[in-house]
């Protein structure tokens, strides 16, 4: 795309209708199961084809050199990873859908990245273990994801979004994506998750929103607790 | 110093479902101010700069006209005042004053948009319960209305 181009177009916009989930040709694409409902859009959703961009703080300084992911709590084993040796770990490509609590839906996303079940299997996580509490860079923010949700084959840690890499505003380097819960869970600027027996509330949700966050449970989804 | 007013947010129905945490971040993002009895927290004709979430004691909402002091409504534990005119940028439509020592949380108008522009659950509440306020307004303006033409209607038919 040209210099004048980029300025005028927006690279994110989607001109073309939503692939079905039989058009994604590639072999290794792992494709999320709410993209092969008959109406992709939950409930009090509508689609755009732009990709928002909405935090809590505005996106954080994040040093390439020094960043890192941890993995703690009810594990066997605690980890450690430079986005180096993250990089390194084995990657899955995901189609799936984008839902946001403030109603819009982007669909047709192909999300690149290490899976969560990669994650837990190389921490050994305790049985015990029921909730995660995934940790972000943007001064301490956090949020709450049950751990049948953060463990769904869908799920990973993705520093590819369409191929190309995810940009700060959208979360970059590496950003967590659920694509079965609201995207408030898919926690930008990762920086480690926590597996707890209990659940404990996360940033957002110390505010009131949804402890789980299911787009597609109930009349209008599962937003707020209020 | 605040640590008094968290559990207390907790309970008031505007931010059901938010945590010691949650409550937290709303009191540090503005200032509680101490409010002896017959203090004047807003006045009719000012710029609003701040928006008040009443803690404890108990407000009167009121104007002034030639001489005469009209109380529109009270203010207790949990309520919001002066969001209205922060939104839309008018001077305040009344004075707000204290009935009893009170406490408040006040947040500056920055405050409080960033508040609402962060986070769309709160925004929600609050769009809803300010107009609901004003629908509220409204209706008991018609019912006064309608009173009042009704009692012009009787001094008519007394007069005939």
């Amino acid at each position: 795309m040209s210099f004048l181009d980029s300025l005028i177009k927006d690279p994110e916009y989607q001109s073309h209708d939503p692939r079905k989930p039989e058009e994604i040709t590639e072999p290794d694409v792992i494709i999320s199961p709410d993209t092969r409902r008959e109406n992709r859009i939950p409930p009090g959703q509508s689609r755009t084809k732009k990709w928002p961009v909405l935090d809590a703080h505005g996106a954080p300084p994040v040093d390439l050199t020094t960043w890192k992911f941890e993995v703690d709590g009810l594990i066997e084993k605690p980890l450690q990873f430079s986005l180096d040796e993250f990089m390194q770990l084995p990657v899955v490509k995901i189609y799936s859908d984008f839902h946001c609590v403030t109603r819009w839906s982007r669909l047709d996303n192909v999300w690149t990245g290490v899976p969560t079940r990669e994650i837990a299997e190389r921490a050994g996580v305790k049985p015990e273990a029921k909730f995660v509490l995934a940790l972000a860079y943007d001064y301490g923010w956090t949020t709450n994801i049950p751990i049948e949700y953060f463990l769904k084959e869908d799920s990973l840690f993705a520093f590819l979004h369409d191929g190309a890499p995810i940009p700060p505003e959208h979360g970059g380097p590496v950003r967590l994506i659920i694509p079965q819960l609201y995207a408030w869970k898919s926690a930008k600027w990762v920086r480690g998750v926590r597996f707890l027996a209990a659940d404990e509330a996360g940033f957002w949700e110390e505010g009131g929103y949804h402890m789980r966050g299911d787009p597609w449970t109930g009349r209008d989804g599962e937003r707020f607790r209020w | 110093m605040n640590e008094q007013y968290i559990d207390l947010i907790t309970t008031f129905p505007l931010f059901a479902g938010f945590t010691a945490n949650g409550a937290r971040r709303l009191l540090d993002s503005g200032q509680v101010k101490q409010q002896p009895a017959d203090a004047v927290l807003l006045k009719e004709g000012d710029a609003a700069n701040c928006v008040l979430l009443v803690l404890t004691g108990a407000l009167e909402v009121f104007v002034d006209r030639e001489g005469q002091h009209f109380t529109l409504t009270k203010a207790e534990p949990g309520d919001v005042l002066g969001e209205l005119a922060v939104l839309c940028g008018i001077p305040r439509s009344a004075s707000v004053s204290a009935k009893e020592d009170s406490a408040v949380l006040e947040w500056s108008d920055e405050a409080f948009r960033t508040l609402l522009l962060r986070d769309p659950s709160l925004s929600q509440r609050i769009f809803r319960e300010a107009l609901r306020t004003l629908l509220e307004k409204e209706r008991s303006l018609i019912d006064s209305f309608i009173e009042a033409q009704d009692e012009a209607l009787k001094s008519d038919s007394a007069v005939d």
